[in-house]
């Protein structure tokens, strides 16, 4: 069950020059949830973001945190957002406590609340050790934690990302990944974040929102942007020895089937009425002595909903 | 071609940038162009003497007139310490401090007061205002030979007309001496003229004399007529010589009153000294600034040098820094007011620069030995603050202005030149158009060195500057307000 838009944006544009990056865009992100925009590159993800964060100011339009206009109260929304960039926002030449002690007294924090804060979120990033290290000598992935621990300094209610795993290995990726999982949880911060791998917000995110073409086509759970393609499933099929030529013979004449396709060793079948032509699919592998080692019904993935959305 | 792909990859990424091509294309030019339109002649151009004497002579206000003209104006002050107050303060670029009643036989010199910290004026001004004394010593010298040379000629002509008598005078003389040496030995022929009395009286007293005696009488009777006789044949042309030496006395009176005139001309020149028919007008140069001081004179100009480069360079590559570090956008989002990077901006730049002048303060003052008083300390660190904050804000304001560090690094370069080009520290400003100048006297490099002279080499406190201290003040509150404006608009994309 959604709960009431925690940000509202509401018709925004922007234009740079004689360039619409953003048309009449308008998004709803609920509180405590991750959210991720989704967008090819170019699409306009870092100007809605800060347009989000009021680096930016749009052309029209309005944002609303908690129902009040973010740029009649700037300072005091401020002090809710958190922000992490693409490249990381920090000092390299400063130490990680430094950098962090800074950003805290630019929140009007005082010391005692920082210094608690740095301990608890060096904890929580896992930089426990690294506090008197120069940031610019951290390895890539903790540059992204101590970015992402800067932005958390003033304990924000929302932390918006840009593109947070860009240029991380996967291993990284995975590990900032569940570090953010960890924050939304633990700190139960609002995260907003934008991608273009659509891998990683069916990982983490509740709730996506999908911006082509200068505004936004899509939004909703995962779930329901799988859903788009309601009437399609796909069935994925593994037999032994894995004679899969004579079963799609059989079946390749089935109305209901959409498409058939081998992945590795396995059989993925796009079927309107997948229950009936599993069905059919079990029958043949019975005669054909296959021995079933797995089958299941699945929802296409959100990279096939994006592609298909954004063709 | 490779090569060539570069050139024409690195043109393209200037001219992208419509600040950064009109900095490297077109600054240079402007700047040149502002240069060589001021300084297109060296000539000096409404330079103020200020002029004290207890009373002006006319000779006095002779030479004033004689200074006076296009280029200089003469300002008569009151006494000879406002005198000097007005070379300090640079209302007047030179005191002239005539003595009183200034005569050509006086031997007091005409004092020249000058700044001696502005050392280029100075020798400039010292150089046209000796050519115009010399132009003024010249004219008195010419008066004074001229009267020599009149005397002379005259001299001349009275000699000339009355030498020609001279031989008829001697001439005269000569046979006037003979004449008188005739007649004189002719007079002494008539000595034994005095034995016809004795014998006389001897006939007299014998009544009864011998004839033989009267014969003696008679002889010496006849003796005596020879001897009138030859004394009458001398005394001959005697009378006629008498009336020639009567002439010839006039002649000689005439040559008498020739001569006195020629004494009295001679007298009648005031000046017979070599020097002063040389040099009528001495005059010595003195510089204003306190003995007790040992700092260099160009020791303001110098600190002003430090002050505005680092000053402005500091502060630009200080914004650029920031605008271009990967945590301005955090600075930005977080709930700070722009105001308060701005003051921290400052502030921090402010402490380097404070920093090096200390440096500089206390290695001068080892150095030197030179004393200065905490007073005199305060009203310099004042007086530093009020500056470097001018250069600081010029700097931040560039630092917003451009967005790229190498066309900020240039326009700020660019401007520190522009500024330094149009001081005193280069060629006087008073070799600038009086129109440019009254601009550039606005200059905050020339205010600075102003206030900094005052401070350092003049000791004067800051309540004698307030004019000055106005304007730098004026500079840092409009710079203040530009540099947030621009931080605002520069922000807001």
């Amino acid at each position: 069950m959604p709960r009431a838009p925690f940000i509202e944006i509401k018709g925004v544009s922007k234009t740079f020059g004689k360039n619409i990056v953003l048309n009449n865009l308008n998004l709803s992100i609920p509180y405590g949830e991750i959210f991720g925009i989704l967008g090819k590159s170019g699409s306009g993800k870092t100007t809605l973001l800060n347009i989000l964060i009021g680096f930016i100011h749009p052309d029209k339009g309005n944002i609303t945190f908690q129902s009040r206009d973010i740029n009649y109260d700037l300072f005091e929304v401020r002090k809710q957002f958190g922000f992490a960039a693409q490249e990381g926002s920090f000092y390299p030449t400063l130490t990680v406590e430094e950098n962090l002690t800074y950003f805290g007294k630019m929140y009007n924090k005082n010391s005692d609340y920082i210094k608690k804060r740095i301990s608890k979120l060096l904890s929580l990033v896992e930089l426990g050790k690294k506090e008197n290290v120069v940031a610019g000598n951290l390895s890539a992935g903790m540059q992204k934690r101590l970015d992402i621990a800067c932005s958390l300094i003033h304990d924000p209610k929302i932390v918006v990302l840009d593109e947070p795993t860009q240029d991380l290995d996967p291993a990284l990726r995975r590990e900032i990944l569940d570090l953010l999982k960890k924050i939304n949880k633990e700190e139960e911060t609002t995260i907003i974040l934008t991608t273009h791998l659509l891998g990683e917000v069916e990982v983490i995110c509740d709730r996506v929102a999908i911006l082509h073409e200068n505004t936004i086509i899509k939004q909703g759970t995962v779930d329901e942007l799988e859903d788009i393609f309601s009437g399609t499933k796909e069935i994925h099929i593994v037999t032994s020895p894995g004679n899969y030529k004579s079963i799609v013979e059989y079946i390749r004449g089935d109305k209901d089937i959409e498409g058939i396709r081998k992945v590795g060793n396995k059989l993925i079948v796009y079927a309107q009425d997948a229950e009936k032509v599993m069905k059919a699919l079990l029958t043949v592998i019975d005669k054909e002595d296959e021995e079933l080692i797995e089958i299941g019904l699945h929802k296409p993935p959100l990279d096939e909903v994006f592609e298909y959305l954004t063709k | 071609m490779k090569i060539l792909q570069v050139i024409i990859k690195n043109l393209k990424l200037l001219t992208r940038s419509k600040g950064s091509a009109l900095i490297v294309l077109l600054g240079p030019l402007i700047l040149m162009l502002l240069i060589s339109l001021s300084f297109n002649n060296s000539t000096l151009f409404n330079v103020k003497i200020g002029a004290y004497s207890d009373s002006y002579s006319e000779l006095a206000e002779s030479i004033l007139s004689q200074l006076e003209d296009e280029q200089y104006k003469v300002v008569k002050v009151d006494s000879e310490e406002d005198c000097v107050d007005k070379v300090k303060t640079e209302v007047v670029q030179l005191c002239l401090l005539i003595p009183p009643s200034l005569q050509i036989t006086s031997h007091e010199p005409i004092t020249f007061y000058v700044d001696d910290s502005r050392i280029n004026l100075v020798h400039l001004i010292i150089n046209t205002i000796s050519n115009k004394l010399s132009i003024k010593s010249e004219e008195l010298s010419i008066d004074l030979t001229t009267k020599i040379v009149n005397v002379l000629n005259d001299a001349n002509v009275k000699i000339a007309e009355e030498s020609p008598n001279l031989p008829e005078v001697k001439s005269t003389l000569t046979l006037t001496e003979s004449k008188l040496s005739e007649l004189d030995s002719a007079i002494s022929g008539l000595e034994s003229t005095s034995s016809i009395s004795s014998e006389i009286s001897n006939i007299q007293l014998s009544l009864n004399v011998s004839s033989g005696e009267f014969s003696n009488l008679t002889s010496l009777v006849s003796a005596l007529e020879t001897k009138i006789s030859q004394v009458k044949s001398s005394s001959e042309g005697v009378s006629s010589l008498v009336s020639q030496i009567s002439k010839e006395k006039e002649k000689v009176e005439r040559l008498n009153s020739a001569l006195s005139s020629i004494i009295i001309n001679i007298d009648s020149i005031e000046i017979k000294d070599i020097d002063k028919i040389v040099n009528p007008i001495s005059s010595e140069v003195r510089p204003i600034t306190t003995d007790s001081t040992h700092l260099g004179n160009a020791f303001p100009v110098l600190l002003m040098i430090v002050l505005m480069f680092t000053g402005i360079v500091l502060s630009t590559s200080t914004v650029i820094d920031e605008k271009t570090s990967k945590a301005y956008l955090r600075n930005y989002i977080s709930p700070t007011p722009s105001v308060f990077f701005i003051i921290g901006d400052y502030a921090f730049s402010l402490i380097i620069m404070l920093l090096q002048m200390a440096v500089i303060f206390i290695v001068t003052i080892l150095a030197t030995s030179a004393p200065f008083s905490y007073i005199e300390l305060l009203n310099t660190l004042v007086a530093l603050i009020l500056i470097s904050s001018v250069f600081i804000l010029i700097g931040m304001f560039i630092g917003y202005v451009f967005r790229s560090s190498e066309t900020a690094n240039m326009a700020s370069i660019s401007v520190a030149a522009a500024l330094l080009f149009f001081s005193s520290t280069v060629l006087p400003l008073e070799t600038l158009p009086v129109t440019i100048r009254e601009i550039v006297k606005y200059n905050p490099f020339v205010l600075g060195e102003s206030l900094l002279r005052q401070t350092i080499l003049f000791k004067e406190s800051l309540q004698g500057s307030y004019i000055v201290m106005s304007a730098i003040i004026l500079y840092i509150s409009v710079l203040a307000v530009l540099t947030y404006l621009t931080r605002r608009l520069n922000k807001n994309i």
